[in-house]
């Protein structure tokens, strides 16, 4: 005759016995946590010289567009923009945006819109 | 009265709340040192040479420790140990205003930061030195002037720490060009600081092109600072953008 495995446990020790079985069931069980998506590797920006010479910080009527030195723009014209930048020929280009370099520290969008870097602090 | 615990208490006090009065009284209409250190990149460009950038910190205390050991480097390094900021336009920044020109930096708040001027994105590389406190010294001095000389002493082995600092990052450099960099960085005030000197009785600015102004903070006779400790940069920081 096979014991009667709940009678010789006892109602305590079956049910710690059964909520350890859950657990180490569960934990074996369950999925993996969801791996961190880490997207596509950035691409390396290719080191551009000219794009040093547009390096500053731009004011308009009512706007001011930061150019930084690592590559990224930054303007609160029409809301806030942050991404990167790149120079084509004599434009340099902002998302879809295109604006003319005109002359050193001065930009002009396509709506005549002029940017021009104050400089002078030394 | 315990002499060493009197000349640390002063020196400190002195430093944090003379700092906030004096940024009160420097920005006057100065800009801040993001267009200062945007400025100073384009200069580096135009003139082909790296920025270098003295970290202004946040923490007012620290502020006052490292500009003085800039200072005094400026003042005291030798030909060999100037000549190498010659290749570069110099400018004092907070670290936020630096990553506003170069996100990429490393974090933290560093001596200083060399970045190239050539291309976008730029390279950039922190610079660190280990500094001591002159004002915080363990000896038990008897002397007045053995005390004084154990500060300037701590002053130009700060001086030497900068030196080997800058010059590994910049290279070796013409001693002849050291003439240059202090007719720039010395004679006239650093941007983004100003050239101040102290004998523990006020701060005296120096001024190229007006007057000399006296700020008197401190009741004289209450403290010293030692010969090499006097002149120091005021590094300004502002929460302006």
């Amino acid at each position: 005759m096979q014991p009667n495995l709940a009678t010789r446990l006892g109602p305590g020790r079956s049910i710690a016995t059964a909520l350890g079985l859950t657990l180490v069931l569960g934990v074996g069980l369950a999925p993996p946590p969801p791996r961190a998506d880490t997207g596509c590797a950035p691409t390396a920006a290719i080191p551009d010289a000219n794009a040093a010479d547009l390096v500053g910080i731009y004011h308009s009527k009512s706007c001011t567009l930061t150019l930084d030195a690592s590559g990224t723009y930054v303007s609160d014209c029409g809301g806030h923009h942050a991404a990167r930048y790149t120079v084509s020929g004599d434009h340099v280009v902002l998302g879809t945006q295109r604006l003319l370099i005109a002359a050193p520290g001065r930009l002009a969008a396509a709506d005549g819109t002029l940017f021009s870097i104050t400089e002078g602090t030394r | 009265m315990n002499r060493r615990h009197f000349i640390k208490t002063t020196a400190l006090s002195f430093g944090l709340t003379a700092t906030p009065q004096f940024i009160l009284q420097a920005f006057g209409g100065e800009p801040s040192s993001k267009t200062l250190v945007f400025d100073a990149y384009r200069r580096a460009r135009r003139a082909q040479h790296s920025l270098l950038v003295f970290v202004i910190p946040a923490n007012p205390a620290e502020r006052w420790h490292r500009g003085g050991a800039l200072g005094a480097f400026i003042t005291y390094a030798t030909d060999a140990q100037l000549a190498p900021l010659a290749r570069c336009e110099v400018v004092c920044a907070t670290a936020a205003h630096i990553h506003d020109l170069v996100p990429n930096a490393p974090a933290g708040e560093p001596l200083a930061f060399l970045i190239a001027t050539t291309a976008v994105p730029a390279n950039v590389a922190a610079i660190n030195a280990t500094l001591a406190d002159p004002n915080v010294r363990d000896e038990n001095y008897q002397d007045y002037k053995d005390a004084i000389a154990a500060m300037d002493k701590i002053v130009m082995t700060n001086v030497a720490s900068i030196a080997n600092a800058f010059g590994a990052a910049l290279g070796p450099a013409d001693p002849t060009l050291a003439a240059g960099v202090r007719e720039r960085l010395s004679k006239r005030d650093v941007p983004g600081a100003r050239w101040a000197s102290s004998t523990g009785c006020g701060v005296t600015y120096e001024h190229p092109d007006k007057a000399d102004e006296d700020m008197g903070m401190v009741d004289c006779g209450m403290g010293f600072v030692s010969e090499k400790s006097r002149r120091f940069l005021d590094l300004l920081a502002d929460s302006g953008t």
